[in-house]
């Protein structure tokens, strides 16, 4: 086939394709009926989906994020969610500047627009938009039956936090146990493995033995293993 | 001339969680090193060469050279390989190492900074910094590659051999000086022009290889031929007749084991030619697939700005806060004179907030539409072709399986072959005057020695090439030879003080292979005065003076070429003191050799990181500048403490520092020029 | 609170009850999850049903979108304030509901339609070609499934009605899924007209004769699925396809799991013969079906793996005899099934002779028309959607 002949610089690259997995990760979490995700949820949220990405078979975009008071932070993500937010692709409510020393951080409550929710389709329309849209979904509906509708007898889960749920994340407590300022994914990116991929893959042997399971059952049983350790 | 050589200058190196190296309090090893001198002193034992192989490997990582040869300029195979099963530093701590025991670099190339962190355990890159920004190298032979582009020498092997055996003067250290062909290796990387310098190595590797072909097929002919047995003797009738039915026999089986080793090197070749075509299929689609990679990339991020609105949706956006009253969102103010601001801003193509350039100046980006069916149709040929790569490595390796099945069975039938052939050409000599005025084997032999001196002839070729380029690449040399003279006259006559002269020649022989003469190649040679000899002698070999006058005279080279090729900017030079047998007065020489290499002030950062031991000897003032004239000892300065790193305070507790006496001693000794 | 970085197999055990959900695209899943909202629902209230509470006529459309509340896919502006309503107490049964596809959010934008006919305009007015959603026949356990691609006016005058299988002695295994198998492949794909075969051609003028679009078994798939799902689910079959970690992909698995008994399932694979390629082509197609059924098997668990190839050649010479020779190799029960090609359409000239000449042309012009311009509608609307 003929050259597409269109050149996009590095960083450009990089910026947008950020800014494609935050926004199909904000459209997911309302698809999936998690709805509206604040400052911390989201960045958690961002950090477990970087962490479990590679179940899908899909490169993560970040292998590391930086170490705050407030969890982990993307500076990345915080510069698609302003973008994001000026086009009106993504809602921001309850907007407030964020007490950091760095960046010009601010808080909020991050939900999907319909206009956010149409590029968004269309963005799934090339089959990596696709398959990484399915992931997102699958990761999002894996917390709303794991850990919003989780049935199990774990009950005092009403003060439970998305946030405290997805910050059990076995690749975030081993980053956070480390010294230094960064929290890793994938500490040597060339073994590509993260305690939560090593996990996602112990919980899938596990049920794959006992009944028909696919992969969003085992992102689903693995939030809700972390809302145990939380409850 | 080439472009200018930028070498790397280290600025710090950090060490975490290393059981040798456990730091002032446990908390790690942190060097920063200045410009001009630093010593790291220590006892023996302390791990001053460790250190110093760190901050080389920092640099290198954990490659090494394909072949190693004690002579630089003996390397027909200039590549790198990667050593996985690199472990000099893991052994030397008690397992095990873990993961969080990294060390971090910072060192400049040029204006460049870089920025290293490896694992301790296996020197594999951990994380990289250029110019403070991240940066993903995905193997080793990368970053190698990075350094060497950013260094301006034109490949990673040069950068390599540059760093191992110029600026690092350790243990393993080369000879240099006295080495014609290392002199020659390290002009040819500096001075040479490059395509010169890679007609030089193209032709050197070829002469090599036939060189060693010939000099084996001459070794294995001439073994056959002293196998050959003594011809005619006299025999009888009927034991004609039992050896012509002998020979009869003999002829049969060979007859077999021939056309066994024919069927068989059919096979051979055609699974050789197989994996040919399935190496270049292999080779050909990867680099088709390489290329449809990239140009998804671009697609795929081209797709996604295209889907994302465009300037004028933002502005519109804006425009809607500014109309509904909700005003700037800095200033507050909603006027039309603010919207009419920040729209001009933005069709301009920058941020309206910082003003910094915004990607898809205007109205809309000039990428042209670009379909999602478009994107998916790269997609899947990249899927295909991924499929396909797959495929064709399979295929790959199921031929070299069977290929290596093929080759160890073949070298059974070749043997049997040669055997045979043996037993009967034994047979037949043993023949009164036979009718054939050759034998098999004789034949055999001649065919043999025509292949042979064909590849002479080419060995001769390539050998004359290899002079041709090496004639016409002399003249590089025109422009520095005077200056690196005068350097290195300088720099031995103030370390000897006695009259050197320091000749260029291009006359020295360096022999490019055993059976293809030599060629000559542009070197410097010492010679000089000395206490027995009137006459200024030549000091050809290293045998004429003493092995740590040689050492110093081969660091005095390093120097003068260190100093040529930085001229005005910024060098370094790391190295193991070799003080051990130098009189008092040649090490005072010594060190005011290496305090004028990297003077504490100077206009571009000049450093000289060197150990040395605590071994009571004036050695570490000096270095640091700290004896004057009539030999008085003075104290380091507070302000240039960075200078002297005392590695007993940051090392893993010398086992020496156990015993009271040799503390007392140690301090004593330190005592004299530093506040203990 | 633990912090360890790996799971502890004691921690994973106690996964031990957990059960699988139905995977495959959004709006599959939200097919099926209608589908089991429904059994659900007529399990709750079926003291209500019995005792004829229920009218004859009344509907629930559930709508599928991927935010009901802001994104509902309806002209919001002459209706009032959503309420949102909740799966689990299974009271819904009227109007108009928009949901996710796993029904966490629901939200109800029309309480209730005067009767099955108001609902049926509504749709007709408002609903658009490439929106997924459901009309729940409240006293008939029939669901009426529009799927995305379907001509709404061509939908509403053939829908795809799927009957909910209630039958408590109903008895899953292969016979009962070849027999449904064949019964989809009955009435929606054997004849050009059928409504799933509807969406799988491009039909061109004449002379050039009419061809597959791309990727027709997904679209096969995404009816089947909601079918055999009615069939089957109240009897306890999971139906979905499997997506597992190393790619493989099962089109369609049937699986049936009782309490201390070992779990049973059954694997279907669908491939479609295209009428663009060569002989050989389609015949090595038909056979990767049989080999991936074969593969799909599942050791002691899986009781019949299934080809479905669809014969929609244009010719349909004879390949059944060499791909049952190798269906019985690999043990694979083929299922060898035609379509029909939709002739081409008539060239412009004739097609207007004979639009005069029958009486129902003009309005079904009118009807495509019609269509045509909600389509463009819709799609526009997608694009410049904007909300307060």
């Amino acid at each position: 086939m003929s050259s597409i002949g269109i050149t996009v610089s590095r960083a450009e690259q990089e910026r947008l394709r950020f800014i494609r997995w935050v926004l199909l990760l904000v459209n997911a979490a309302e698809a999936s009926g998690v709805g509206s995700l604040q400052r911390r949820q989201f960045h958690s949220l961002l950090f477990v989906s970087f962490a479990s990405s590679r179940f899908y078979g899909i490169e993560p975009l970040r292998q590391r994020a930086q170490r705050t008071e407030q969890g982990p932070y993307y500076r990345a993500a915080h510069i698609a969610l302003g973008v994001l937010t000026l086009s009106g692709l993504v809602d921001l409510k309850d907007f407030r500047p964020h007490p950091s020393p760095k960046d010009v951080q601010f808080e909020g409550t991050f939900s999907a627009t319909p206009k956010g929710l149409a590029v968004g389709r269309r963005l799934a329309e090339t089959y990596q938009g696709e398959l990484l849209y399915q992931f997102l979904l699958d990761l999002c509906l894996g917390t709303v039956s794991g850990v919003l509708e989780d049935k199990s007898p774990a009950d005092s889960k009403a003060s439970v936090s998305l946030d405290q749920v997805f910050e059990e994340d076995l690749t975030y407590r081993q980053a956070v146990a480390r010294p230094g300022n960064q929290l890793f994914v994938e500490e040597s990116p060339e073994d590509q493995q993260t305690p939560t991929l090593n996990g996602l893959k112990s919980i899938d042997a596990f049920l794959k033995q006992r009944t028909h399971i696919n992969r969003k059952d085992v992102l689903s049983a693995y939030q809700t293993l972390l809302l145990r350790r939380v409850a | 001339m080439r472009q200018k050589i930028l070498l790397p200058v280290i600025g710090h190196l950090s060490v975490k969680n290393y059981a040798l190296y456990p730091g002032v309090d446990g908390r790690g090893l942190e060097l920063p090193f200045p410009n001009g001198v630093t010593v790291l002193a220590g006892v023996n034992g302390v791990g001053k060469t460790t250190l110093l192989n760190l901050m080389m490997r920092m640099l290198l990582g954990p490659l090494d050279r394909a072949k190693v040869d004690r002579d630089l300029s003996r390397v027909s195979d200039r590549t790198l390989i990667h050593d996985k099963k690199f472990s000099f530093f893991k052994d030397r701590v008690p397992p095990p190492l873990g993961e969080n025991a990294t060390a971090t670099m910072t060192f400049h190339i040029g204006k460049t900074e870089v920025k290293v962190t490896r694992y301790m355990n296996s020197m594999e890159l951990k994380a990289t910094w250029i110019n403070k920004k991240r940066q993903e190298f995905r193997t080793e032979f990368e970053f190698a590659d990075a350094l060497a582009a950013l260094s301006g020498l034109s490949s990673k092997y040069d950068f390599h051999i540059c760093v191992r055996y110029l600026q690092f003067f350790s243990e393993e250290r080369l000879p240099a000086l006295w080495s014609p062909g290392a002199q020659f290796e390290f002009f040819k990387m500096f001075f040479f022009d490059e395509a010169a310098a890679k007609k030089i190595d193209k032709a050197f590797a070829k002469v090599q290889n036939l060189d060693s072909e010939v000099r084996n097929r001459t070794y294995q002919l001439n073994n056959r031929r002293k196998a050959l047995p003594p011809k005619r003797p006299t025999v009888g009738e009927e034991d004609l007749q039992r050896l012509d039915s002998a020979i009869a026999t003999a002829e049969q089986v060979h007859k077999q084991a021939l056309e066994l080793f024919k069927s068989q090197q059919l096979s051979h070749s055609e699974l050789l030619s197989r994996a040919k075509t399935a190496d270049a299929k292999f080779d050909e689609t990867e680099a088709k697939l390489s290329e449809l990679l990239s140009q998804l990339q671009h697609a795929d991020a081209a797709f996604i700005a295209q889907a994302l609105p465009n300037l004028e949706d933002k502005l519109q956006f804006l425009m809607l806060g500014l109309g509904s009253g909700r005003g700037c969102f800095v200033c507050g103010k909603g006027g039309h004179k603010e919207a009419l601001a920040i729209g001009r801003t933005l069709r301009g193509g920058n941020c309206f907030v910082c003003h910094s350039p915004v990607q898809g100046k205007g109205k809309s980006s000039n990428v042209e539409p670009l379909s999602a069916a478009r994107v998916r149709q790269l997609e899947s040929s990249v899927k295909l072709l991924k499929d396909e790569l797959k495929a064709i490595s399979e295929e790959r390796d199921e031929i070299a399986k069977k290929y290596e099945g093929v080759t160890k069975h073949m070298r059974a039938i070749a043997t049997q072959r040669a055997d045979t052939l043996r037993r009967l050409e034994g047979l037949k000599a043993q023949r009164p005057a036979s009718t054939s005025p050759l034998t098999d084997l004789e034949a055999e032999i001649q065919r043999e020695q025509a292949a042979i001196d064909a590849m002479d002839v080419d060995r001769k070729r390539f050998a004359a090439e290899f002079r041709a380029a090496v004639q016409e690449a002399r003249s590089s040399m025109d422009d520095v030879k005077e200056e690196l003279r005068a350097k290195l006259t300088d720099y031995a006559e103030a370390f000897l003080r006695e009259e050197v002269k320091v000749v260029y020649s291009a006359q020295d022989k360096f022999k490019i292979a055993t059976g293809a003469g030599s060629v000559n190649v542009p070197t410097f040679q010492i010679k000089m005065t000395s206490s027995t000899h009137e006459t200024v002698q030549e000091r050809l070999t290293s045998d004429a003076v003493s092995e740590s006058q040689k050492e110093f005279l081969d660091l005095a080279f390093r120097m003068a070429v260190l100093d040529i090729i930085s001229r005005d900017s910024a060098t370094m030079l790391v190295m193991e003191t070799p003080e051990a047998s130098l009189d008092s007065w040649f090490m005072l020489r010594a060190a005011g050799l290496m305090r004028h290499f990297a003077p504490s002030e100077s206009e571009s950062s000049r450093k000289l990181i060197a150990t040395s031991n605590l071994n009571g000897t004036e050695m570490i003032p000096a270095l640091l500048g700290l004896i004057d004239r009539k030999g008085r000892i003075s104290k380091l300065a507070a302000n240039d403490a960075e200078h002297f790193v005392n590695l007993l305070e940051v090392t893993a507790e010398a086992k020496i520092l156990k015993d009271a006496e040799s503390r007392e001693r140690i301090g004593k000794e330190l005592g004299r020029f530093i506040n203990v | 609170m633990t912090n360890a970085v790996t799971l502890a197999q004691s921690e994973i055990k106690t996964l031990a009850s957990k059960t699988a959900e139905i995977s495959g695209t959004p709006t599959a899943r939200f097919s099926q999850k209608v589908v089991e909202y429904f059994n659900h629902w007529i399990d709750a209230n079926q003291p209500s049903i019995d005792k004829g509470h229920v009218e004859l006529d009344r509907v629930l459309i559930l709508l599928y979108s991927q935010s009901p509340s802001k994104d509902p896919g309806i002209d919001t502006e002459s209706l009032g304030e959503p309420e949102r309503v909740f799966e689990t107490s299974y009271t819904l049964s009227n109007g108009l509901t928009v949901c996710t596809e796993n029904f966490h959010v629901m939200m109800s934008w029309i309480p209730s339609f005067k009767n099955a006919n108001a609902a049926l305009t509504f749709i007709s007015e408002k609903l658009h070609v490439d929106q997924t959603f459901a009309v729940l026949y409240m006293s008939q356990q029939r669901i009426w499934l529009h799927q995305a691609g379907e001509d709404i006016e061509e939908w509403i005058s053939n829908p795809n009605i799927i009957k909910l299988n209630r039958d408590p002695n109903q008895i899953v295994d292969p016979t009962a899924i070849i027999k449904q198998l064949e019964h989809f492949h009955k009435r929606y794909l054997e004849k050009a007209g059928g409504i799933t075969a509807r969406t799988l051609w491009d039909i061109h003028e004449e002379p050039k004769r009419s061809t597959l679009r791309s990727r027709p078994e997904q679209q096969i798939q995404s009816g089947l699925l909601p079918f055999l799902g009615a069939e089957f689910r109240h009897a306890g079959a999971v139906v979905d396809e499997e997506i597992h970690i190393n790619g493989k992909r099962v089109d369609i698995r049937i699986v049936r799991a009782s309490p201390g008994l070992p779990q049973v399932s059954t694997m279907v694979e669908l491939k479609v013969l295209d009428p663009s390629d060569s002989q050989q082509k389609n015949i090595e197609w038909a056979r990767s079906g049989i080999t991936q059924a074969d593969q799909y098997k599942v050791p002691d668990e899986t009781d019949a793996a299934i080809a479905c190839i669809y014969d929609a050649r244009y010719d349909k010479s004879d390949i059944k005899t060499e791909l049952q020779g190798y269906a019985d190799e690999k043990v694979v029960t083929l299922l060898l099934a035609n379509m029909e090609v939709p002739p081409p359409r008539k060239a412009k000239a004739a097609a207007r002779v004979r639009a005069a000449s029958l009486p129902t042309a003009p309005s079904k012009k009118a009807a495509a028309k019609k269509a045509a311009a909600k389509k463009a509608a819709s799609l526009k609307k997608l694009a410049t959607k904007k909300r307060a």
